[in-house]
């Protein structure tokens, strides 16, 4: 995570932030981009619209971040709320090019290739414990924002064998972390 | 009671962090959290797992992005010309200010006082002279004093359960008293302190019970205990700020106070 800046606490942080402070969002884009950029990419899949994304997403952030509330979650489930609210709203116009991508990525028999681009860290390691099916699940649902019975039309699974998967990807994951 | 053990393995805070819940599961959700500390930790716990795997897929954004997005926004510390929103927007966040500091001007508030005073003296003066009528307000208060004696033998009640209201970091001084008999299942309630609301709204007073927020009424800022919708079951009670009238289910943005009934 960020080295450049010394470090904030959350509290210092959104009051920097509520007073539009430059600092303060080159902290925020420092520690966060990478990540939410790696969600987005992982979600629409090409590289310029993830970008165009990220740039709307930031935008948003900073113009919304008094309504953020601390006492709801964590600063970071806010932001990618608003990823993948950001994300969704793209893929439903785009629909047509949604369809493709489908068909060609959230496919669980074929390999994962796509933790290539990921920086070696322990993290990953980690993640790699999980079950390529339970990952896709989790990208689709908790990054995507497919709904259950999206997941289980595309993913062709019975709808309360998507649900079960998905809580216990969560679950699982968790464990290896060991949180 | 709620079973925080069984309402956790439901899954439905799996289901919260990832948007596949109703409306209400939401607000239910967030109501919750705020009541049950191992519901709080077991969705900060299932949101930093998700944080992590984020982290764990992280993917370098090109450099040139950080300068589009930052052309994009406005800093405190820019050129104040370019600056016409930004001035606009902190006028906006200026004026929530200025109508508590007027409260502070006390030399207002001491010619309405004195307004006050002598329309009192003069109303006294001239109730004197009608006796009749003065008759008849004692006759009014010793009513009231009947009813409020009666109120206060209701308070006695040995099953009363008190519970209070304690303002959430919307309003963290407000406080509200809530008298609850399980058994009669009336509900009778005390402001202690509230912010007065705009002409337009109301405060709002919902029992949760199994989780489920369930209307109890509105009720005006007042000392005097207030007569409020019955109830045989509740988890806790919780106040928010709503239109006039009241709505059938709470904004939960709104909440002003908040108590668990003990046991």
């Amino acid at each position: 995570m960020g080295l450049k800046t010394p470090k904030l606490n959350e509290s210092e942080l959104l009051e920097l932030l509520r007073r539009q402070d430059r600092k303060a969002f080159n902290y925020l884009y420092d520690n966060y981009s990478d990540a939410l950029y790696g969600v987005i990419l992982k979600v629409v899949r090409i590289e310029e619209t993830a970008q165009d994304l990220l740039q709307e997403i930031f935008v948003k952030i900073w113009k919304n971040i008094a309504q953020y509330d601390s006492s709801k979650g964590r600063l970071f489930t806010w932001m990618l709320n608003i990823a993948r609210n950001t994300s969704i709203d793209y893929l439903r116009v785009n629909r047509l090019e949604i369809q493709d991508i489908d068909t060609a990525v959230y496919t669980v028999e074929q390999g994962q290739s796509i933790y290539e681009e990921i920086n070696n860290n322990e993290l990953k390691e980690v993640v790699s414990q999980l079950k390529p099916e339970q990952q896709t699940l989790i990208e689709m649902v908790y990054w995507g924002g497919y709904t259950h019975e999206e997941a289980a039309q595309r993913l062709d699974m019975p709808l309360g064998t998507v649900k079960t998967r998905v809580r216990s990807a969560l679950r699982d994951l968790r464990k290896f972390f060991g949180a | 009671m709620i079973n925080v053990k069984e309402y956790i393995e439901s899954g439905i805070l799996e289901d919260y962090l990832s948007g596949n819940v109703s409306e209400q599961e939401r607000r239910e959700v967030d109501c919750l959290s705020k009541i049950y500390p191992e519901i709080r930790t077991e969705l900060d716990s299932l949101s930093d797992t998700i944080e992590r795997f984020a982290f764990a897929n992280k993917v370098a954004a090109p450099a040139a992005l950080k300068s589009k997005i930052m052309a994009q926004l406005t800093f405190a510390d820019d050129e104040p010309e370019t600056q016409v929103e930004q001035l606009v927007e902190e006028e906006e966040d200026n004026v929530p200010v200025l109508p508590l500091n007027s409260r502070g001007n006390s030399f207002q508030w001491g010619w309405v006082a004195a307004a006050s005073v002598a329309a009192l003296v003069g109303s006294v003066v001239y109730f004197n002279a009608r006796l009749d009528t003065l008759s008849t307000t004692v006759a009014q208060q010793q009513t009231e004093i009947k009813v409020q004696t009666t109120q206060i033998a209701q308070l006695n009640d040995a099953n009363n359960q008190f519970v209070t209201l304690k303002g959430v970091e919307k309003s963290p001084s407000s406080s509200v008293r809530v008298v609850w008999n399980p058994k009669t299942q009336e509900v009778q309630l005390s402001v202690l302190s509230l912010p007065t609301p705009s002409a337009d709204k109301q405060y709002q007073l919902w029992a949760l019970v199994e989780g489920k927020p369930v209307d109890l009424g509105v009720f005006d800022v007042s000392t005097a205990f207030q007569k409020m919708k019955t109830t045989g079951q509740a988890e806790a009670f919780a106040v928010t700020l709503e239109k006039k009238g009241g709505n059938p289910t709470p904004h939960l943005e709104e909440l002003y106070v908040m108590g668990k009934v003990a046991g």
